[in-house]
Parts: C-alpha cells; sequence; structure tokens
C-alpha cells in the first residue's frame, strides 16, 4: 500500500505544504508573503517568518482537504530542514514536529535542493540513476551529480544565485519583485542578441562547473545607465546569457561524467528560454532532459513530500527527535543528521 | 487535560495539568534551541505521561511577547499538535502566565499592584502591570519599554506550564472563549508599533511580537 506523506516547505516566503501518495501528487497548496515582500524589493526575513505562523495552519488544512484525506490518513511527515532562512525554516520544522509528535508517525528533515529534483518523479516517474541536477532560484544556483543516495556537489555559483541576478536586474530596467516571470514576459518584445552581455566563468577550466552572476547584474546596470537600450531587449539579452551560461554547464557537466539524464529544478528553471535552451542542447547531446512544470518548480511542499515519500520507499530510517532547522545544509545529503 | 507550551524565553516548557493539578512539567534550557529541544521534551516527559491519561482537550501556547524565532516554535508546535489530536489551539499572553504565578505566591496578601517583566533585548523590557484584588486583572500592556518599571517588579519569572495548563483549564470550564488580537487601535512597541490586546485571558494564537519587523533584504546562504 502507498505511504501517504505530508510535505512541509518554508525555506523562503513560500509556505507550502504538499500530499503524495505513493508517487502520486493529491495536493500541492501554497501561500505566499511574496506581495508583501514586493513592497521592498526582495525577500525581508522576518516578514516571511511571520507570514509563515499565520500561514501555515491553514495550509495544512487545506492540503489535507484537496487530496481528500484527514491528518489520520497521513503516514509520514516530511519538512525541508535547510538550506534555508532560518526563521523560515524553524517555523515548518516546528509544525512538522507537532503534526509528527500528535499523530504519532515519522518525520523526515530533508534537503531543499533534493527535493527540488525528488518532484520531477510526480510528473515524469521514477528518477533515473545516476542523473545530473541543475537547481537554480533565488537562493541557489547549484549543478549535482546524484548517484544511489549520494549527492556530489559539481558546482555552485560563487556570488549571486541565479534567481536574485534575475531580481536585481528587474529592479535595474523597472520591473517589479519577484523578477524573474516579469523579465520571462518582457524578454518576449526583445531581441536576445541586442547585447553580448558577458558569460562568467564560461571557459574557465577552474570552475568549470561555478557560476558567477555579479558581473553580469554590473554590466547590465552599466548598459542601463550609459545606453538607450530597450529595456525588453535588455532583459531578452540577460535572460539569453543566464540560460546560455546555465546550459552550457549542465551539458558539460552530463557529458564529463558519463550522465545521460539532466533534471532542472528550482523556481529560475520556470523560465521559458532556460528551458526551451536547455531542451535544444540536450537534444543536440543525446541527454533525456526532464523539467517539472513550472509550479512544480518553484518552492512547494509536494517537492518535500515527493522526497518523503521516495525515502520511505529506500527504506530510509526517519529523522530523530531534536533535529534543527539550519541555514548551511550539508550538501552531500538528503537527511539531515544522516 | 491541557497540554501547555511556551517558547517565550530562553527555556522550552511543556506541561500537562487539568482541573485536578498540575500532571507532567519539563523544560529545556537553550534560547536558540527551542526546535531541538521541544520534540524531545515531548518524546522523553509528555508522550509517555498521556498513555492511558484523560485525552487532551485543549493545546494552549505562549504568545508572548518574547524573541521572535523562539516564540514562533512553540506556536507552530502547538498547532500541528492541536491538530493532529482535533483539539482548539489556545493563545495565552506569557506575561500574563507569569503573573499568575506570582499572584499564587502572594495569595492572601493585601490588594497590590505588581510588575512583570522580561529581557526583550535593546535595553527594553517586554512588560506589564497587574492588580491583584481577590481575583487578577492586567491593568496595562503588554508593552515594550525602555522605561524605568514601576516596583514591585517580578523580572524573568520561569514560567510553570503546568500550573499553566491548570489556569487554562479552569478557564475553559468557565466558558472563557479565545479573543482575537487586534494588530491596530493601541501604541504597544517602543518603534510605535500598534496591536490592542484584551482582558483575556485566553486568545487566538497570533504572536505578540510589539516590534516591526526590522527590514533587512534576505541573502539565502550558498549550499
Amino acid at each position: 500500500m502507498s505511504a501517504v506523506v505530508l510535505g512541509i516547505e518554508t525555506s523562503c516566503d513560500e509556505t507550502g505544504v504538499g500530499v503524495v501518495i505513493g508517487r502520486d501528487l493529491a495536493a500541492n497548496v501554497l501561500s505566499t508573503s511574496i506581495e508583501e515582500q514586493a513592497r521592498f524589493g526582495g525577500v525581508v526575513p522576518e516578514v516571511a517568518s511571520r507570514a509563515h505562523v499565520d500561514a501555515i495552519g491553514p495550509v495544512i488544512d487545506e492540503a489535507c482537504a484537496v487530496a481528500g484525506v484527514s491528518l489520520r490518513d497521513i503516514d509520514a511527515i516530511a519538512v525541508t530542514a535547510g538550506p534555508g532562512l532560518v526563521g523560515s525554516l524553524l517555523v515548518g520544522v516546528s509544525a512538522a514536529k507537532g503534526l509528527a509528535a500528535g499523530l504519532g508517525v515519522d518525520v523526515y528533515g530533508v534537503n531543499h535542493l533534493a527535493a527540488h529534483v525528488a518532484v520531477d518523479e510526480l510528473q515524469h516517474g521514477e528518477l533515473p540513476d545516476p542523473l545530473i541536477a541543475l537547481l537554480v532560484s533565488g537562493g541557489h544556483s547549484s549543478l549535482l551529480l546524484m548517484s544511489g543516495s549520494k549527492v556530489e556537489p559539481l558546482g555552485s555559483t560563487l556570488d549571486d544565485a541565479a534567481g536574485e541576478a534575475f531580481d536585481k536586474v528587474a529592479r535595474l530596467i523597472g520591473l517589479p519583485f519577484p523578477g524573474g516571470p516579469h523579465i520571462d514576459r518582457a524578454a518576449e518584445l526583445g531581441r536576445p542578441d541586442a547585447v553580448a552581455f558577458p558569460r562568467a566563468l564560461a571557459h574557465d577550466p577552474d570552475h568549470r562547473y561555478d557560476f558567477s552572476f555579479s558581473g553580469l547584474k554590473t554590466a547590465v546596470s552599466r548598459v542601463v545607465r550609459e545606453q538607450r537600450i530597450d529595456p525588453a531587449d535588455v532583459a531578452a539579452s540577460f535572460q539569453e546569457a543566464v540560460a546560455d551560461v546555465l546550459t552550457r554547464k549542465a551539458i558539460a557537466a552530463c557529458r564529463d561524467h558519463g550522465v545521460d539524464h539532466l533534471v532542472l529544478g528550482g523556481g529560475v528553471a520556470a523560465n521559458s528560454r532556460l528551458r526551451a535552451l536547455a531542451q535544444d542542447r540536450a537534444d543536440a547531446a543525446g541527454i533525456h532532459l526532464r523539467v517539472p512544470r513550472a509550479d512544480l518548480c518553484t518552492d512547494n511542499g509536494a517537492m518535500v513530500a515527493a522526497l518523503g515519500a521516495r525515502l520511505i520507499r529506500q527504506q530510509a530510517a526517519p529523522t530523530e527527535p531534536g533535529f534543527p532547522a539550519t541555514s548551511t545544509f550539508d550538501v552531500h545529503r538528503v537527511l539531515i543528521g544522516d | 487535560m491541557i497540554l501547555a507550551v511556551d517558547t517565550s524565553s530562553a527555556v522550552t516548557v511543556l506541561g500537562l495539568g487539568d482541573a485536578t493539578g498540575p500532571r507532567v512539567r519539563a523544560r529545556a534550557e537553550g534560547a536558540r534551541r527551542h526546535a531541538e529541544e521541544i520534540d524531545t521534551l515531548f518524546a522523553s516527559a509528555i508522550a509517555p505521561a498521556l498513555v492511558g491519561a484523560p485525552p487532551v482537550r485543549a493545546v494552549a501556547v505562549g504568545i508572548g511577547p518574547g524573541p521572535y524565532s523562539g516564540l514562533r516554535v512553540g506556536i507552530a508546535f502547538g498547532i500541528g499538535l492541536a491538530r493532529a489530536w482535533g483539539v482548539p489551539i489556545l493563545g495565552v499572553c506569557s506575561l500574563d502566565v507569569r503573573a499568575w504565578q506570582v499572584a499564587d505566591s502572594l495569595a492572601g496578601s493585601e490588594p497590590m499592584e505588581f510588575t512583570v517583566a522580561t529581557d526583550a533585548r535593546r535595553k527594553e523590557n517586554y512588560t506589564a502591570r497587574y492588580r491583584l484584588d481577590g481575583h487578577l486583572e492586567r491593568v496595562w500592556g503588554p508593552v515594550v519599554s525602555a522605561d524605568d518599571l514601576p516596583d514591585p517588579v517580578h523580572r524573568d519569572v520561569e514560567i510553570d506550564p503546568a500550573a499553566a495548563a491548570v489556569r487554562v483549564a479552569g478557564f475553559i470550564d468557565d466558558g472563557c472563549v479565545p479573543q482575537p488580537v487586534d494588530d491596530e487601535l493601541a501604541v504597544h512597541g517602543s518603534d510605535a508599533s500598534t496591536f490592542a490586546l484584551g482582558p483575556g485571558p485566553l486568545f487566538l494564537p497570533t504572536p505578540l511580537y510589539l516590534r516591526q519587523p526590522d527590514i533587512t533584504i534576505a541573502g539565502l546562504a550558498a549550499p
């Protein structure tokens, strides 16, 4: 019989609760403080934490209602234990501990990044093994080699995360927070070759799988300040530069490691140009690309539930009481305390 | 049976009690360890005590005021527990709970007023003033303030969660219903933040922050 897993995600500004039954998505409910955060042009940790504690109870209720289950039907709880904003994480971890204690079920404190990969199982079935994962969001830009239960970090951003760069560039060209979807829409009307923005570390052998986006942001700032260029062209050219570097390195990682499966995850994976370019380059390289649909790419509870369900299938031991929420989760690990 | 939880100070406390008296109390110190301690205390002290005990009727959580992150741990844990058990979650002002204990220690004394205070950092106090005259009444507060406090001051009283559970059981039996915490109307924070807290004693589980959030834009740690 398939396990019913409730997943809780509160690592940033989204309060997400999902229910997964086996590999089937039963509910994915989200409450976001994004409108409140937009007033500040970015995520304010304390504002996010306050929103989480207000939302967590109702979101749990709604997720169960959507899934058509009662909490008594839940076999296990999975919760993002890190990485993320610690004040936000604490709300989800504490609620998960309370639920698990009250229901008498196991709790799995999981790695947010691994959950971004596991969510693909809900749409495309069992994950291939091994795989390369490209995880790009407002907080992370990472290339991971995942094999069995092992996670090997190949590279990450040396400065800004890709999503952070989208937010900052959006601000530079007068678009609101969060920048990703607004730049994506603006870029539809622009020319991706209007400005030849730099591709940092694209050919640096010492940082073959690392990223750097702060120089790109500075270049956009200079262009916006010094040249009269249509913001749509800036958006399209910036987006092209980001998508180019991300996909180039992801394909290189697959080739170098002899891995023919690439999974994209994280909020930036919802970007239409990144998805299209990744598909083109994967096809050309004979690599199978898997990208979850957009609502599963951004932070959500279903991805945490999906990872919890996967861990149960793998007969992983649940997390012992006393586990913390941590802003810097060891990327090698899927479970906290593992 | 009532389960009481409070994480409004550096001490995490959980306790059980009902109208017949206190049953179990558990505590652990650590200003940044509430999340680590709370489920450990539950597993080691509360869960065994619930075996064969009357069912829990409600979960009561301290809604502060207190340092924010720790405060939210107790409230979120209580939200999870209450939902799992299908029972109501009630908020109690953590300064009121301390005042109940002070009042118990002063039972039989002449009518008097006293102040309860805890450390609010930034050289300020979370504080409220109470009058004890047969029954206990909050005169003003809670507020966050750097002002001198009127005597006598009972500072940093450690919450007895089992005694709190007994009190809450009594309030429920008396028909008290939880009141909302209004986030407007009256200035209570040193940064001019506003909210209004009725006399209580029971509230919805809304944290009493008493200050606006500090605005710093997040930069997530790289994995």
